[in-house]
């Protein structure tokens, strides 16, 4: 239960304490570490607040690499190159994919803030505010949601990208630390850990088996988290498991452009869709999990079984999107507050309105304040 | 989807007697009114454009190139141009939709603008108006997809079949919005139990629409009784139906279709409301459960819910004499283990692809029969579990009872009783 005491005491605390969490200042005698200024990153677990859920994160290094595949991989396609070097600075991340147990604290989210709603409390001032995180929609047909497995060590799908930035950024503010998607950069960088290879184990395609989830043994449906072998850096699933959302745009060209080993480059979206989605899944064939293997989201696919107009802005409605999940990433330096909600919020003109329009006409999600004095106000509306 | 797939399902339905098509020539189609050739644009029109209306516009446009949009209609002008906003932002569907201030109409007699203007109505208002609204399209002459229920009460359920009937003489179109029927995972484990006698002969069907609570729209200080009623449909049994209509009806239009389309003899049911008791959530009950007794000796255990923090469950398990199939899950577990692994289109463009291409080829679906039956499976449930006595269909489905108020106007209605069981007189 240490981790529960430490997000404990650093609840309410500055900033600066708060990026305490997972460094220290003495080289650990065992264990992964990466060194920065500040001192020694190491992994860390901690309990989401407010529950005995915890959540893992692993250090990742910063420096160089080079994104995307050489023409030469079997499998490859032409959105992988050319191959561009690139910098990275040193970030956490998550150790799994987000799972069931750790969604379905956020897709609770909506009953308390309707009960909150129904009793005038905790109202909010701006509802575009830094403060303010949208709950999502309560889920219509379950049987659809959970069609491909829905126990809690299961990786949660079926969310979109914005449903999955609000995640981090309810995370963030409950926790007081920052909290986002990877870029598509630093996501490939944590896949490869340091290779470059196909995959993180090398090039034979024989042994993807020991490592990842895919179309020839998940037996069709949602496999547990964390139960094939890691790669060097400890991080599980990132090939195949579920797909994982990334915060760039998706441009079939995009590596062309990288120029000058840019740092922590993102190809921030302008349009509703297509963004990137990494790492294959669970009903992917072997060469759609390779660490540079893109692909691209098509929003009106992707919700193609949803009965309504404007479609869920949080939730997926098709066979696709029941293989798509996320896991969020943690930077070494935080952006200040205003930066963040360009890692969290709406980006898009038509993702807002949308999300206006299913909260405020159809009565569909909801919006509400989150701060560390949460978790209080939802337990004592249980009284 | 192809052909020959499209074949099988239509043989399929043609042998289970879900409904026969007809070969009515296109010749006969144009007597209706409507478009019949191939390439021509069909123009559509929307009854009731909120949410489901305005995606279910979509869906025809994605069935059809040759559909256009040019009327939207709603009770609330808000709603009708919420829905015109919504299609317009939509860049595939630019210069499909011709919906202008003329043509979009509001007021509880915004569909007979609609249905006059248009070939082609969806009928996706609250189910409380559906039998009216169907009733005056097959009068002019209109095809139509029908969102599910068809009614509220037995006389809505009986004017739906009377004008299905008139459909039919007219060589109309009436497509269901109970999309399972058009689900191709459904259709295929349909086939395996009822064609293929997968798991022997059924002995009942374990049904279940278990789930979580849904939207509300809040209240305003302007909003009239009725306004607040309409606008919150789902929490009125007059609008909505109870949600034993209005969601868990998809689950006994499986338990239905499992039963050949018959109708039960007698039924018996528990239900009442636990979480959803404060006067914002109407007169609708959060949970049924329901028994059915088929005149060949099977049953139908059935039960919804619609509460929050408690375990979700949808699904038909059909128990048979040699396995288990369950439906939305595609798989058969027994004698004949199987499961379905073929395509999965959209079953809400698959539905309107089979509309369209019924007017195109002039051979009309006519739905009717199924989505009448069902609405009234789900109608008898209620009314057992709001009586909390055992019911026969036949004096359920002769009910004269009528739910809703005199007329249709902006004024302070009276806020519907909860029934209460032992209480609640059966009518």
């Amino acid at each position: 239960m240490k981790s529960f005491v430490l997000s404990g005491i650093i609840a309410g605390l500055p900033l600066c304490i708060h990026a305490e969490l997972g460094i220290q200042k003495e080289r650990p005698a065992d264990g992964r570490c990466v060194q920065v200024e500040q001192g020694y990153m190491v992994a860390y677990c901690a309990l989401i607040p407010g529950s005995e859920i915890e959540y893992e994160m692993v250090p990742c290094p910063g420096g160089s690499y080079f994104l995307g595949s050489p023409e030469s991989e079997p499998g490859r396609k032409s959105d992988e190159g050319p191959q561009a070097e690139v910098r990275v600075a040193p970030f956490w991340i998550g150790k799994y994919e987000i799972t069931w147990k750790q969604f379905w604290l956020y897709t609770e989210l909506i009953l308390a803030f309707e009960q909150f709603e129904d009793k005038g409390i905790r109202k909010i001032e701006n509802k575009y505010g830094a403060d303010v995180v949208t709950a999502a929609s309560k889920i219509y047909d379950t049987s659809f949601t959970y069609k491909k497995g829905k126990e809690p060590q299961h990786p949660a799908v079926t969310m979109s990208q914005y449903g999955a930035k609000q995640y981090t950024k309810w995370l963030s503010l409950l926790t007081r630390r920052f909290y986002r998607l990877p870029s598509e950069v630093e996501w490939e960088h944590a896949c490869r850990a340091g290779t470059k290879t196909a995959c993180s184990f090398g090039n034979d395609p024989k042994k993807l088996g020991e490592y990842a989830w895919f179309a020839e043994n998940s037996d069709g449906r949602l496999q547990k988290v964390g139960t094939k072998k890691p790669n060097a850096w400890g991080l599980h699933d990132m090939h195949g498991g579920v797909a994982e959302w990334v915060l760039d745009h998706y441009r079939k060209d995009r590596y062309s452009k990288l120029k000058d080993r840019p740092l922590n480059p993102i190809a921030w979206p302008d349009e509703l869709y297509p963004r990137v989605i990494r790492g294959g899944s669970w009903k992917d064939p072997a060469e759609a999990t390779r660490s540079a293997a893109r692909y691209p989201s098509n929003d009106d696919k992707l919700k193609a079984n949803d009965p309504n107009s404007p479609m869920s802005p949080w939730w997926l409605a098709s066979n696709r999107g029941l293989a798509i999940g996320f896991r969020f990433v943690r930077p070494i330096e935080a952006p200040d507050g205003a930066e963040r909600l360009k890692y969290w919020d709406a980006d898009v003109d038509e993702i807002r309105e949308d999300v206006d329009q299913r909260i405020e006409e159809e009565g569909k999600g909801k919006r509400g304040r989150v701060d560390p004095s949460l978790p209080q106000a939802i337990k004592a509306l249980e009284k | 989807m192809s052909n020959e797939k499209e074949t099988t399902r239509r043989d399929f339905m043609k042998k289970t007697g879900v409904t026969a098509v007809s070969t009515a020539l296109a010749a006969d189609l144009m007597s209706g009114g409507a478009h019949a050739a191939g390439n021509d644009t069909l123009r559509i029109g929307v009854v009731g454009s909120g949410g489901r209306g305005t995606k279910a516009a979509m869906d025809a446009m994605e069935a059809d190139p040759g559909v256009v949009v040019t009327a939207l209609g709603d009770t609330f002008e808000d709603r009708a141009r919420g829905s015109l906003k919504g299609l317009n932002r939509k860049k595939q569907y630019k210069g499909r939709i011709k919906v202008t201030d003329e043509t979009l109409f509001s007021g509880f007699d915004a569909y007979k603008k609609v249905i006059d203007s248009v070939d082609v109505v969806l009928l996706t208002t609250p189910p409380h108006f559906r039998p009216e609204h169907l009733a005056y399209a097959v009068d002019k002459g209109k095809h139509c997809f029908v969102e599910k229920p068809v009614a509220v009460d037995a006389p809505g359920v009986r004017s739906v079949i009377e004008t299905c009937k008139k459909a039919k003489e007219k060589n109309l179109s009436v497509v269901s919005g109970l999309c399972w029927r058009y689900d191709l995972g459904v259709n295929a484990t349909m086939q395996q139990v009822l064609e293929e006698k997968a798991i022997g002969e059924i002995v009942a069907v374990q049904s279940s629409y278990n789930a979580g609570t849904l939207w509300h729209r809040g209240d305003k200080p302007d909003w009239s009784r009725m306004e607040y009623q309409v606008r919150n449909w789902l929490y009125y049994t007059w609008l909505s139906g109870d949600h034993i209509a209005e969601q868990a009806i998809h689950s006994l239009d499986k338990c239905a279709w499992l039963m050949g389309d018959t109708h039960p003899i007698s039924a018996t049911g528990i239900g009442g409301r636990q979480q959803r008791t404060g006067a914002k959530w109407g007169n609708i009950f959060d949970h049924h459960v329901v028994f059915f007794e088929y005149a060949d000796g099977k049953k139908v255990y059935f039960t919804c819910r619609q509460q929050n923090g408690t375990t979700n469950h949808v699904d038909e398990t059909v128990l048979g004499t040699e396995g288990q199939a369950r439906i939305l899950r595609h798989r058969i577990q027994g004698k004949n283990t199987w499961r379905y692994s073929g395509p999965k289109p959209s079953m809400y463009v698959q539905e309107h692809k089979a509309l369209f291409k019924s007017i195109r080829d002039g051979e009309p679906i006519n739905n009717g029969h199924y989505m009448a039956n069902s609405t009234m499976l789900a109608i008898m449930g209620r009314m057992c579990t709001y009586t909390g006595r055992t019911l026969k269909w036949e004096q359920c489905f002769n009910s004269k009872e009528k739910l809703g108020p005199e007329k249709y106007a902006w004024e302070d209605v009276p806020e519907p009783k909860v029934a209460m069981p032992g209480r609640t007189k059966f009518s």
